[in-house]
């Protein structure tokens, strides 16, 4: 039998221990990430909406709307026949907002790794390898935001199918550009195992992410494979390499290609999720929140588009708070001056992105569409459905329908071994 | 054997094309739940010569050609891949096949390019033949599992990265009658050889790759020359027919002989093998190779060829004054012409070097250890005065360095592209050693009694007006020979409405210089061409 003694040292040490855990389970149990709105906010924003949610918003309204709208978009609204419109014009509607939860997974990790965030004297997380989760709970700069945007890992894995017209309004003509990407996260998981990171082993080379890409229109790339690999060092390129299925051939891609346009389309390598390259490539500057009107909770089917129509009709639009981060290409002969970029705090993807022409001139705007996508794992994780993009010096645009020919899906089983030169030149 | 393949892709094709419910929302067609996915491309090709009557090639009808169009090319290739087993961590079987057909309809509209054909390449130019020689491109069965894998069948395999001339690339010899690497695609270009090659990847540092190829004995000759009289042959006016009129003319004949003197299917005598291994060392990818075969072509024999050369000169003679050629045929090919063993070592090596505008450098090279080669005891080194034979080291690099730039913004919004230009610019070297400047080395692109040969060739692409066109040239220009070739062309791409977005138009042109002393581009003189192409890719 157990003297009194022992038995109170017993509960004394059990007490303790529980007090000591306990601000681990109420992290994970509590952690809130920001919301887009305060209360006070939002019960603005549900006033605003009394009026406008369910209204369809073309040419005759949307002025009324257009301080929610980037600049550009209101004179594609307004002026439908210049991009391709039908005959009833462009048109959307206004929905509620709605609060965008990111998946129990990368809670927890926030919870867990959110306070062991170091950061060096570059502005780079120096234990990057060793987090996962969303480093800033309350960015203060630009480049925190942009840290938060790049620990958005999509599931740990992702593979998506892109219907991508490029359209010229003009004439309404277009070309489709079809591709099948792969996404592979080596660090900062936070749905698959193993988490938050692949062991050093199956990471010699120290890669942050891998995409995989298979092409299958324009016709003479059919079977045109490409992967990239991101290093997790911020200061070291991708490295790329493509399997020219025509002619059969590996070529090693320069980095000079990331900022070459992608086949006939407006956009360059670097503005896949309006931003793809490493962060260290700009500086970034936080110049506020604007509200704009965003497609964050919608799925795509539904929306009507004929061939030529530069915009998809029947989108649907919340009212959302959004992060302005304007970032600036460090490569003085950039082709972009800047990107003013539009991001959500709660899912962290750019929403909008406003960009300037080497002499400061306003060029194209680009825009996300995204929502919570059940992953295979059943998690809840926000994913691009669709992005718009336009050029408004050239009158051009080319749309992305990631949900067109089939589902996207996250949380898939995928191996690292798919960034292989022999796997690029697999028998298709 | 090839009944069985025939009827087995045709029936494949057949019950596809029957029961289909095909999407077509893109290029490839994909049948039974996406299982088979079939690609392929319908062409139509035309060369339209510039220079079409020459005086120092003038021998009134004997020119060769009733009208300017010296091609004119019907032709189609078809993929089919079927997935018999998918699985990325467990088996995955596919089965592919590629067919090719063509109708090369030149001579059949122009009874003198007609006649000018040797009847025995006439049929065989103007449609293919035989299923596995001509229309069977590859067809293998490709098995893969974890780190494993092994494909068995008719392959094409590349192993060299070069665009025009082959460096590191030695294992499918080339068949040049209907196009020219660059031009045309490997498929229509390279022919296909059954063999059995596995991959392993490793986990090793550098992520090594091996592979190793065994050919049991499938010999194709490589047909670097054309036939006579077409466009990718000997003008018939240089084939020198001791009757005018009556074929073969001596050039023909002797290539033809060499043809027909190559061995076949012989496991013992014709076999193949070698293998290759494929790293990433820091910034760069290479590979080293190793290839062991016969010559895709022959070479005279000396204790032979004159003999049987003198039974096609005699009955030349007694033709020109008879009037009447009585050809002697073919017989004793197979003892004037012999195809030696050979070994190939090489290797590639492919970076970025960010320092120099983050340009992409490729290196290949090869080492051939006692490449077989005729040579002339008078030292002239000409074809025509063979009566030797000898093995020589021979060592070979190309360096080719791509880049990309900008236009100036102004230009762009003139041109409504944002496509950078692409270009890349190829230096290839080959140096035959202990040379006595009695070897024959003109299919090498050799001036004669000269060891060393080299030249540079450039590429670039500018696309415009939203990427609807293409503008591509290709040059390439021999140092020593000076023979050069240019390929200026067009591209226009068809939007999506019509025909999927499939259907593309080029206008273009070939242009050859040559010098005198150019053995190789003799063939090509006076074939300055329009090339104008229709083609719709599936």
């Amino acid at each position: 039998m157990m003297s009194s003694k022992t038995v109170k040292k017993l509960i004394l040490s059990t007490v303790v221990l529980t007090l000591l855990a306990l601000p681990a389970f109420s992290a994970a149990a509590e952690i809130e990430l920001e919301t887009a709105y305060t209360a006070e906010e939002l019960a603005k924003v549900r006033a605003w909406e009394k009026t406008w949610v369910g209204k369809k918003i073309d040419q005759s309204n949307i002025d009324q709307v257009a301080e929610f709208m980037p600049e550009s978009y209101v004179g594609i609204y307004k002026n439908p026949q210049e991009w391709g419109a039908p005959p009833e014009g462009f048109w959307f509607t206004i929905v509620p907002y709605r609060r965008v939860k990111m998946s129990k997974g990368f809670l927890e990790a926030t919870a867990k790794y959110h306070t062991q965030v170091k950061v060096d004297e570059k502005g780079y997380i120096a234990n990057i390898t060793e987090i996962a989760g969303r480093p800033f709970l309350e960015p203060k700069t630009g480049l925190e935001i942009m840290w938060n945007f790049e620990l958005n890992n999509h599931g740990d894995t992702y593979n998506y199918r892109k219907f991508s017209p490029n359209i010229n309004p003009k004439t309404r003509t277009e070309r489709l550009a079809d591709q099948e990407y792969w996404e592979f996260y080596f660090i900062n998981r936070t749905e698959l195992d193993p988490k938050p990171a692949l062991p050093d082993e199956r990471n010699k080379k120290e890669y942050r992410r891998g995409m995989f890409m298979t092409m299958f229109k324009p016709a003479e790339f059919l079977n045109t494979r490409m992967y990239t690999l991101r290093p997790i060092d911020q200061d070291k390129e991708d490295v790329s390499y493509l399997w020219y299925n025509q002619f059969r051939r590996i070529r090693r891609l320069s980095t000079n290609q990331r900022t070459d346009s992608i086949d006939g389309s407006d956009l360059i390598y670097d503005d896949e999720y309006l931003w793809d390259g490493q962060l260290s490539r700009n500086t970034y500057a936080l110049k506020g929140k604007k509200e704009l009107l965003c497609s964050r909770n919608e799925s795509l089917k539904g929306t009507t588009r004929t061939k030529g129509q530069a915009m998809l009709n029947n989108l649907k639009f919340e009212r959302c708070k959004l992060y302005i981060v304007e970032a600036v290409n460090k490569d003085p002969n950039y082709i972009y001056s800047k990107r003013v970029l539009y991001i959500d705090p709660e899912t962290y993807y750019i929403m909008w992105s406003d960009i300037y022409d080497e002499k400061g001139r306003f060029w194209k705007c680009f825009g996300n569409f995204t929502r919570p996508l059940k992953s295979e794992t059943g998690a809840m994780v926000p994913s691009i459905m669709g992005s718009c993009y336009n050029d408004f010096q050239r009158t051009h645009s080319g749309l992305s329908d990631q949900e067109r020919l089939q589902p996207p899906k996250s949380g898939i089983k995928l191996s690292e071994k798919i960034f292989t030169i022999s796997y690029l030149q697999k028998t298709y | 054997m090839k009944n069985f393949l025939k009827i087995l892709t045709l029936l494949c094709l057949v019950t596809a094309m029957s029961l289909s419910s095909a999407q077509n929302a893109d290029a490839v067609v994909r049948l039974f739940d996406g299982k088979l996915e079939i690609s392929g491309f319908i062409k139509e090709t035309a060369y339209y010569k510039i220079n079409k009557f020459d005086r120092a090639w003038d021998h009134g009808p004997a020119d060769g050609h009733d009208s300017p169009i010296d091609y004119l090319m019907t032709s189609a290739y078809l993929e089919t891949l079927w997935n018999i087993k998918e699985d990325p961590f467990g088996w995955n079987i596919r089965f592919f096949n590629g067919l090719r057909y063509w109708v090369e309809k030149a001579p059949l509209i122009d009874d003198q390019i007609h006649r000018r054909i040797a009847p025995w390449h006439r049929k065989r130019y103007i449609t293919p033949r035989d299923f596995e020689l001509d229309m069977l491109t590859e067809c293998y069965i490709d098995i893969q599992k974890g780190p494993w894998q092994v494909k068995i069948g008719k392959q094409i395999v590349i192993w060299g990265q070069n665009d025009i001339g082959r460096v590191a690339d030695v294992v499918n010899p080339l068949k040049l009658t209907h196009g020219v690497p660059g031009v045309d695609t490997w498929e229509e270009v390279k022919q296909g050889l059954w063999m059995i090659r596995a991959f392993y990847q490793s986990s090793l540092p550098g992520n090594l790759l091996f592979e190793f190829i065994f050919n049991p004995g499938d010999h194709k000759v490589g047909d670097y020359f054309g036939y006579t009289g077409t466009h990718w042959g000997d003008p018939y006016a240089l084939d020198a027919a001791f009757v005018p009129g009556q074929e073969p003319g001596i050039g023909g004949f002797i290539l033809e002989s060499d043809r027909r003197a190559a061995p076949s299917w012989d496991f013992d005598e014709t076999y193949a093998f070698g293998g290759r291994i494929m790293g990433t060392t820091g910034n760069f990818q290479w590979t080293l190779l190793v290839w062991n075969r016969l010559q895709d072509f022959g070479l005279a024999n000396p204790y032979n060829i004159g003999a049987y050369s003198f039974r096609y000169v005699s009955a030349g003679i007694l033709g020109s004054i008879t009037g009447n050629f009585d050809f002697p045929g073919f017989d004793g090919a197979e003892d004037a012409f012999k195809y030696k063993r050979f070994t190939t070592i090489g290797g590639t090596v492919m970076t970025e070097w960010p320092w120099l505008h983050y340009t992409t450098w490729d290196l290949e090279w090869f080492y051939e250890i006692g490449c077989p080669l005729n040579t002339t005891s008078s030292g002239s080194g000409s074809s025509s005065d063979i009566d030797g034979w000898t093995r020589k080291d021979i060592f070979g690099f190309s360096i080719k360095v791509g880049d990309r730039f900008r236009l100036p913004k102004k230009i762009n919004d003139f041109l409504r592209t944002s496509k950078k230009v692409d270009w890349t610019l190829t230096y290839f070297y080959e140096k035959v050693f202990s040379h006595e400047h009695d070897l024959v080395l003109n299919d090498r692109y050799h001036k004669q009694q000269d060891s060393v040969a080299d030249g540079f060739s450039f590429w670039f692409k500018l696309e415009f007006l939203n990427t609807a066109f293409a503008f591509v040239h290709l040059s390439s220009y021999y140092l020593q020979t000076g023979g050069q070739m240019h390929v200026p062309s067009i591209t226009y791409y068809f939007p999506e409405r019509i025909l999927n977005g499939g259907l593309r138009f080029t206008l273009g042109a070939k242009i050859y210089l040559r010098q005198a002393h150019d053995a190789i581009y003799t063939n090509y003189d006076k074939k300055d061409s329009i090339i104008i192409k229709l083609s719709y890719e599936f």
